[in-house]
């Protein structure tokens, strides 16, 4: 063996070659260079594994704690991130909805054939008059027809009875009235047929009290 | 892969406190470990770690269940100590880095030659370095390193070369090894 087929030899005992140990050591026994490069070759090959590295109590105690304030983060990071994904979602697929339901054509573009003559838009309303409902009026309207109808009817019953049983709402003999051209003779002309129509109309209130007397009262 | 291992990643999906914890503690020394040696100081190695563990556990639900729990968290932690290095690599120096590889003594005994050793790493690219500490340091085989790395297995070969020609070169300029000395191929 030769110096440069030594050289090779080594790097091959570098690599895990153990076997070439034994030539080796015959052509490092001839050649001193060669024996220098032997010796260091040995001593990478038996280089000591590293020694166990014992971290501190508290080392691991901060790793443990580091890892976990970790984990805990990217958690609420996702929680965060998943929830605004979903209100985007969401978002998305309400708000076409929302804007479907709320315009009042769909498809406002009509069809128009190519050699019509435009025609005006006509005036659109400005605020949109809210639809009156007619169902509870045509529900509840007869029946509330009927029940005034028939309240009426009572109503009438009783005072002609009232009436046919009080003589004193009898209309009585109006004196004739002054002429127009008489008014302006004395201040009171004018209102006389008024107090007239009011005593009458007092007098036949009274006569429709119960009283058991025949004092009455009178203007 | 170890059911043990599928039951525990299930419960840690739970969000169990315990479980978490169990697989923290299955898991750190080994991790803290490659962490130290790949990134030098404990303190960073510390950080990187725990940076590592955060990682696992955001991924958890990417391991295949199929395969063992343990190359994927090493590779995890390979893969986020080669980030570090690199991003320490841009930053300048600071006193204390270089006060800290002054300090060292340097003498011929195989002790110091092992010190040699591990020093001259320090000088050589991240992913060469990482690729030599998998393999000669943690027995990883080529194709442990090359999944961690995402890298083919011909470019670790070729990353593993470069590194022991590194550290070979720069044991000659601090003396280790004598000028007469042979290349290698």
């Amino acid at each position: 063996m030769n110096c440069p087929d030594f050289a090779h030899k080594v790097e091959e005992y570098l690599d895990g070659c153990k076997a070439l140990r034994t030539v080796l050591a015959d052509h490092a026994a001839e050649c001193p260079g060669c024996r220098e490069l032997l010796a260091w070759a040995d001593r990478i090959v038996s280089l000591p594994p590293p020694e166990p590295t014992t971290p501190a109590p508290e080392w691991t105690e901060r790793v443990v704690q580091s890892v976990l304030r970790d984990r805990r983060m990217r958690r609420q990071r996702r929680t965060v991130a998943f929830a605004l994904a979903a209100s985007l979602v969401l978002a998305a697929l309400i708000l076409p909805i929302l804007r479907w339901t709320t315009t009042p054509d769909a498809n406002p573009t009509p069809v128009v054939a190519e050699n019509a003559k435009p025609q005006p838009i006509p005036e659109q309303p400005r605020e949109s008059v809210p639809e009156l409902s007619l169902g509870p009026a045509l529900r509840f309207g007869p029946a509330s027809l009927e029940a005034t109808r028939n309240l009426a009817s009572e109503a009438a019953r009783q005072a002609t009875s009232l009436a046919a049983g009080a003589p004193g709402l009898r209309p009585k003999a109006e004196p004739r009235a002054d002429p127009v051209a008489d008014l302006g003779r004395n201040a009171t002309g004018g209102l006389e047929p008024v107090v007239r129509s009011t005593r009458r109309a007092f007098d036949a209130w009274l006569d429709l009290l119960p009283v058991s007397t025949d004092e009455k009262p009178g203007l | 892969m170890s059911v043990d291992d599928a039951r525990l990643v299930k419960r840690c999906q739970r969000d169990d406190p315990e479980a978490i914890r169990e697989l923290v503690e299955r898991f750190q020394g080994e991790v803290l470990g490659l962490c130290v040696r790949l990134v030098g100081d404990r303190h960073e190695a510390e950080d990187v770690a725990q940076e590592v563990f955060l990682r696992i556990f955001r991924s958890l639900h990417r391991w295949d269940s199929t395969r063992p729990l343990r190359p994927w968290i090493m590779a995890i932690a390979v893969n986020r100590c080669r980030t570090f290095l690199a991003q320490r690599r841009k930053r300048p120096e600071t006193l204390e880095d270089l006060s800290g590889v002054a300090v060292r003594p340097s003498s011929t005994g195989d002790r110091e030659l092992l010190q040699e050793i591990r020093l001259a790493l320090e000088d050589v690219r991240p992913e060469y370095r990482i690729a030599f500490v998998l393999f000669h340091e943690q027995g990883r085989p080529y194709e442990f390193i090359a999944e961690a790395l995402r890298r083919p297995v011909g470019t670790i070969k070729t990353w593993l070369h470069r590194c022991r020609q590194a550290v070979l070169e720069r044991l000659r300029q601090r003396g280790m090894i004598s000028e007469v000395g042979h290349e290698l191929p």
